[in-house]
């Protein structure tokens, strides 16, 4: 046996949870965000908006009693290419013309290089509109009472099919009905939008808080008519995203570079909370009706599932949202036939776009809740029933994907049920609830029968009960369908003159740790430390389009690419030392010798499907995702009976995916994908008067705080992916998933209401605990 | 628009600017102080990105007219480190324990843990009492799990050593008292 | 961007200083202690001021005194502070309650006693930006003559949010209130006025100097129950403050207040025919929560449903009184690890 010992041990940091690279900056307030960048001569942007949900422009007016000297004023006239915020359908436009389809909508643009001058500016346009009937809800658009796209305010539809669900459904012992319903949410970054742009030479740079450089590079080169290179965008520290940061920011950087282009002058719009949420993106509502056959024993069958996604009055991200919803409206389970049919509806409202999760939350919150339902028709345990029919390896899904690796569904269900002791918990909160119950009936009776004057009054008097109940959801890693294909990401190496390797990648760090573990994977393939790695800033002068940061596509599917530069680097720098490399010293030296011989060197990997992947849009029929995450969620809640409020007193959720490279990292993503999820389910309720958000402040639109937060425990099961770097999967988006369904059967079990629309607020719960002691 | 002279003790040095008197106290730290670690989360005092200590005392700086910090000693993210720069406990324990994710909110959370460092000295404050203290500061990434530990971590460090002693296992604690014996037989003797 | 407006800035340094400026400009004037109410306004636009007057420096205003005859309170107390003083953790425990259940950790350490007192009122409508206003269409109780809450409403409905007014009230609390010409003292439960437009009895001139809570109120046993939809933040959706003196099993002097329903803090009447004999058990707590519920009725001035709202009356004033008697009012939580 060869003698390990004079090999230098690899250094490991993958798996490791080493101190976050990024964080020494955000701790000390050194990290620069868009609004501590200092530009001189900067004049700061605001926007004019509709007021009114639809209507026509008649005429902007500039009030004559207002001083306009040193404002800049720019409209769709003074756009140099096409008015429009390329995304998917271009259907959008950078400035309202004369039609406003949505309230909110930009009309105008002012700046000044005193702040609170711009805000006055602001304030003194007056835009005159004609006012036309606007189609605010779903049901109005679907009722055509007003057209907001083509002719029946269908943005996309989707079906899916496999099998012959009207026979599984004749078949099955027991048809299990049910709607369910999710509201807007926003997604709230404590950091609003922002952008700076400046004309550069004969072209543009815009700077700002965002996710997806390539996105506003390609929308300023429509909006502007410039060639590729006269366009640059650079992402600065940003103080979180949640996919708000995504397509929105397109539109921010269009107005702040019009006005600059019209002006010659850097400008910079920065958001402040109000408009921020009511202008911005939110999540799709929806309502989904399930219909389900199972057998007796609890096998599924069948699954018929119909899905409304309000999209908003522009098509934005609306058709690869529903499509992600769509296709995981299935579930982690196994059916031999499914129908999933799905639209996205076009209303008079603020264009609804990507939040973590994107449609999945929504469709899984209906599947979800719809199991625990048939569990309880069929008698069954929750989580038996979820055993008896979750995926494992082989299964095929409705798009007839058969998963061939890494299906951790059974796995996260029983590390979830041991972490929370399920069985037991159950039980006993069943019983304490029960004798909770027959205590306050008793006492109920007694005061009823001798109420006497002087008795004391009884020990307890809230009427608590408590519950535990369960999900389970997968979610796809990257793009959908053939997404990643077209996106055809590349991502590069490249070697610094101080001989350190600079990683090139559009893919933003929003909080999640993109620079860590991307360090991390190249430091380990090459055999540094990550702490001896650069990471170049995304900027698209310098770094090539690697897709966006979205979609938990980061670390599996450009972390993959980094990793395979990576390996090559290594293999063409020892191949010149004719030596092995280990160690920052040694990776250096050679470094430096090969760029003083043989000139720079830079690695670049472009993204290739995995073998066996295949997929078509039309038909929605091959492999949706590479391969899926999994997650299991137990929730214990206590609802007090009495005021309909709910209290999450526990969390324990495992997840597969498949191999953390940063154990802590990935687990505060779940314990802050959790919390949002809890406050989707609970408190985060958006509130509309005619057309426009009116709970636009922090007093009203309400998150969570560290006081309503529970104890989050986290595990992750080891399940390596092939194709993921060093076996890991996405985890970004997945632990959106799960707590919603799970705190509905917690409350169900609490109380025996079931709640098939959420947000569960006091006022709703109440009403229905009411509802049932009626009937 | 007249200015006004306010005079101020900032993260150790004294300051003196020049501004309206109803700018935001926010404001003249991160335009006229040049101190952008102070954020901005909403301007109506809810989310404590803001949060700066004043007087030793929390306090949301986007609520404070400039005037009002006139001979006050005001301590902003900036100042919480070391002399010499190094990071303090707190600072290292959000670095290490994942309490900092897009890192916006983080400042204000540092600054709002500072003081309740300062008040518990000598002691680590619960779970629900950190979380009571931190309820001011919204954070959207972290699910404020790691914070709260990061938090308690940091006030087990600067717990004197002697009191981090007492707290461990018995064993640790009878071993304490055994050196502890053995020191003063060996100064008997 | 919410900026302020254009003010003249008066920083008055001791009690005489401050009542001249408001004898000479009382009505252009508003008065700013902590700031946590009224900048947020300020930059709403629903306060516009040619002064603003800081009264934070006026050092004599700022004083906790136990004394044989009362608690005496300067308006400059912050609630952090009040919230943590001894005497008032051991003699008025509802008044620490209310003051520790303000908002969050911040806007305590900036928030006083005098400025949650004078608190202005909430509304949907009332509390939003300028440009929000202007496009609704303004409202009574700001640039405008109509009300969004109730058609054709001639008195502004915007809810009053103090915490610790209910609780004050039902300690007998009085506020002395001066102006150059003159000093008053007024109960607490006068002090406030139920236009909603002007919140309380303050006349041009005029500024609360002292709160004094009676030491006949010390024995009390009291309860103070809010509801809010969070565990911190949030301002009262509904809030019950109750209190009454206990003497061999009977309760006298019993005082019920709910808020947060209406322009001003509403005493529950008749609570002695309710207590027959002064004996508060399990039927005389359920006719007064009854009772409540009768007198009681909110409208829709803050985003909560309004029959929810109503429907908590009743529960929240049970739970005031059970904390009163010292019953838990809510199950110890403890947390179970999975």
């Amino acid at each position: 046996m060869p003698s390990s010992r004079t090999l230098k041990p690899a250094p490991v940091s993958v798996g490791v949870s080493i101190p976050k690279l990024e964080a020494g900056e955000k701790v000390t307030g050194r990290a620069r965000y868009v609004d501590d960048i200092a530009v001189p001569g900067v004049l700061h942007g605001r926007t004019v908006r509709s007021t009114v949900a639809r209507g026509r422009i008649i005429r902007v007016e500039l009030d004559p009693a207002f001083d306009w000297r040193g404002v800049v004023i720019a409209d769709h006239k003074d756009i140099p290419g096409e008015n429009v915020v390329a995304l998917i359908a271009d259907d959008q436009p950078l400035l309202a013309a004369d039609e406003i389809r949505h309230a909110e909508e930009p009309i105008l643009l002012v700046a000044h290089e005193d702040a609170e001058r711009a805000e006055a500016a602001r304030m003194a346009v007056r835009v005159e509109v004609e006012p036309l009937p606007a189609a605010l809800t779903v049901e109005d658009a679907l009722a055509r009472t007003a057209l907001v796209h083509g002719d029946d305010n269908v943005f996309k539809e989707i079906t899916i099919e496999r099998g012959d669900v009207e026979r599984g459904l004749a078949e099955s012992d027991l048809v299990v009905e049910g709607e369910y319903r999710t509201g807007w949410q926003e997604q709230l970054y404590i950091e609003n939008n922002g952008m700076i742009a400046e004309r550069d030479g004969d072209g543009l740079l815009v700077r700002g808080s965002l996710q997806c450089p390539y996105y506003v590079h390609k929308a300023l080169m429509r909006i502007f008519a410039l060639a590729p290179d006269r366009v640059r965008v650079i992402q600065t520290v940003t103080g979180g995203g949640f996919g708000g940061k995504e397509e929105y920011p397109s539109m921010i950087g269009g107005h702040a570079a019009l006005l600059a282009w019209k002006s010659g002058r850097p400008v910079k719009i920065v958001y402040d909370r109000l408009e921020d949420i009511a202008a911005t993106t939110k999540r799709h509502p929806s309502v989904t009706r399930m219909r389900v056959g199972v057998m007796k024993n609890g096998r599924l069958v069948a699954v018929d599932a119909d899905i409304l996604m309000d999209g908003g009055a522009y098509v934005t991200l609306s058709p690869v949202v529903l499509s992600r919803g769509a296709i995981h409206a299935a579930g982690a389970y196994r059916w031999r036939d499914a129908r999933i049919h799905a639209r996205a509806v076009a209303t008079h409202t603020p264009p609804n776009g990507a939040f973590r999760g994107f449609g999945a939350p929504q469709t899984l919150f209906a599947t979800e809740c719809h199991l625990d339902r048939i569990a309880e028709r069929l008698g069954m345990d929750p989580l038996a029933l979820r055993l008896a029919n979750a995926v494992r390896i082989g299964d095929v899904t409705p798009t007839g994907q058969v998963l061939k690796e890494s299906v951790g569904a059974v796995d996260v269900l029983t590390r979830t049920a041991a972490m929370a002791d399920w069985t037991r918990t159950r039980e006993r909160l069943t019983r304490e609830n029960a004798a909770a119950a027959a205590h306050e009936t008793r006492r109920h009776r007694r005061r009823a029968a001798a109420p006497r004057p002087g008795s004391a009054p009884a020990p307890s008097a809230r009427r608590l009960r408590r519950g535990i109940g369960l999900s389970l959801a997968l979610h796809g890693a990257g793009f959908t369908g053939s997404g990643e294909v077209r996106l055809a990401s590349r991502a590069a190496i490249s070697l610094g003159a101080d001989g350190r390797p600079v990683i090139l990648t559009a893919n933003t760090e929003i909080g999640q740790g993109t620079i860590t573990a991307f360090s991390q994977l190249v430091g380990e393939a090459l055999g540094v430390p990550p702490s001896f790695v650069i990471v170049h800033d995304p900027d698209t002068r310098a770094v090539p389009d690697s897709g966006p940061t979205v979609a938990s596509r980061t670390v599996m599917v450009v972390g993959g690419l980094l990793e395979q530069c990576a390996r090559a680097m290594r293999e063409r720098l020892e191949l010149f030392a004719e030596t092995p490399i280990a160690g920052a010293d040694e990776f250096r030296r050679v470094a430096k010798r090969f760029l003083r011989e043989r000139g720079p060197l830079k690695i670049e990997r472009q993204y290739e499907k995995p073998p066996g992947i295949t997929w078509d849009d039309d038909t929605y029929r091959g492999d949706a995702y590479s391969v899926f995450s999994y997650a299991g969620c137990a929730v214990e809640v206590e609802v007090d009976l009495d005021t309909g409020e709910t209290t999450v007193l526990n969390v324990a959720t495992a997840h597969d995916i498949g191999r953390a490279i940063h154990p802590v990292l990935a687990a505060g993503q779940v314990e802050g994908g959790t919390v949002q999820a809890l406050g989707w389910a609970l408190l985060e309720d958006v509130r509309w008067k005619d057309g426009r958000v009116w709970n636009h402040q922090l007093t009203n639109y309400i998150i969570p705080t560290s006081a309503d937060t529970p104890p989050i425990h986290v595990e992750f099961v080891d399940d390596p992916y092939t194709y993921g770097p060093r076996g890991a999967k996405g985890v970004g988006e997945l632990p959106m998933d799960t707590p919603a369904p799970a705190v509905v059967a917690a409350i169900a079990h609490a109380t025996g209401v079931r709640a098939d629309e959420i947000p569960v607020t006091p006022e709703r719960l109440l009403a229905a605990l009411a509802a049932r002691e009626k009937s | 628009m007249s200015r006004i002279a306010v005079t101020f003790t900032l993260n150790g040095a004294r300051r003196r600017v020049r501004v309206a008197p109803m700018k935001r106290l926010l404001d003249v730290l991160r335009e006229d102080c040049a101190l952008t670690g102070t954020k901005e989360g909403c301007g109506e005092g809810e989310c404590g990105a803001c949060t700066v200590l004043i007087d030793g005392r929390a306090a949301n700086s986007c609520l404070i007219p400039a005037v009002h910090a006139d001979g006050a000693t005001l301590v902003t993210v900036e100042g919480l480190a070391r002399r010499g720069g190094a990071l303090s406990a707190l600072q290292q324990a959000f670095v290490t324990m994942g309490g900092a994710q897009c890192g916006i909110c983080t400042p204000g959370i540092l600054v709002s843990a500072q003081e309740l460092l300062l008040r518990s000295r000598g002691r680590v404050p619960g779970d629900a009492e950190v979380r009571e203290a931190l309820a001011g500061n919204l954070c959207r990434c972290t699910g404020y799990q790691k914070i709260v530990d990061a938090v308690r971590a940091a006030a087990r460090e600067a717990m004197p050593a002697r009191a981090r002693a007492a707290r461990r296992a018995p064993k640790a604690r009878a071993t304490a008292k055994a050196r502890r014996t053995a020191k003063r037989a060996r100064r008997a003797r | 961007m919410l900026t302020l407006p254009r003010f003249e800035w008066v920083e008055p340094r001791t009690l005489d200083q401050l009542l001249d400026h408001l004898a000479a400009h009382a009505a252009e004037s508003l008065m700013v202690a902590g700031g946590t109410d009224a900048v947020p306004n300020l930059k709403h636009r629903l306060h516009e001021p040619r002064y603003l007057v800081h009264i934070g420096r006026v050092e004599e205003l700022r004083f906790v005194r136990d004394e044989a005859d009362g608690l005496h309170v300067g308006p400059l107390v912050t609630l952090a502070d009040l919230a943590r003083h001894p005497v008032v953790r051991r003699d008025f425990a509802t008044l620490t309650r209310a003051a520790s259940l303000v908002a969050g950790p911040q806007l305590r350490n900036m928030g006083t006693i005098g400025g949650n007192l004078c608190l202005d009122t909430r509304c949907t409508y009332y509390n939003q930006t300028f440009f929000w206003r202007e496009a609704l269409g303004f409202c009574l109780k700001k640039d405008g003559a109509v009300c969004h809450v109730v058609p054709q409403g001639k008195r502004c409905v915007a809810a009053h949010s103090s915490d610790t007014a209910p609780v004050l009230i039902t300690l007998d609390a009085e506020v002395e209130i001066r102006s150059r010409a003159a000093r008053r003292t007024v109960p607490v439960e006068s002090f406030f006025v139920a236009d909603g437009i002007h919140n309380n009895v303050l006349a041009p001139g005029e500024v609360v100097t002292r709160v004094f809570v009676p030491a006949r109120a010390r024995a009390r046993i009291g309860g103070y129950q809010k509801l809010r939809p969070r565990g911190a933040i949030d301002f009262p959706m509904l809030s019950v403050a109750f209190a009454a003196s206990r003497r061999d099993g009977h309760v006298a002097d019993a005082r019920l207040v709910v808020s947060a329903l209406a322009a001003k803090p509403r005493s529950v009447t008749g609570l002695d025919a309710l207590l027959a004999d002064g004996v508060l058990d399990d039927a005389a707590i359920e006719r007064i929560a009854q009772a409540a519920a009768k007198q009681c009725r909110p409208v829709i001035n803050i985003p909560y449903d309004e029959d929810y709202r109503h429907a908590m009356v009743p529960v929240f004033v049970r739970r005031a009184l059970r904390e009163a008697l010292g019953l838990p009012p809510r199950a110890a939580r403890e947390v179970v690890t999975a």
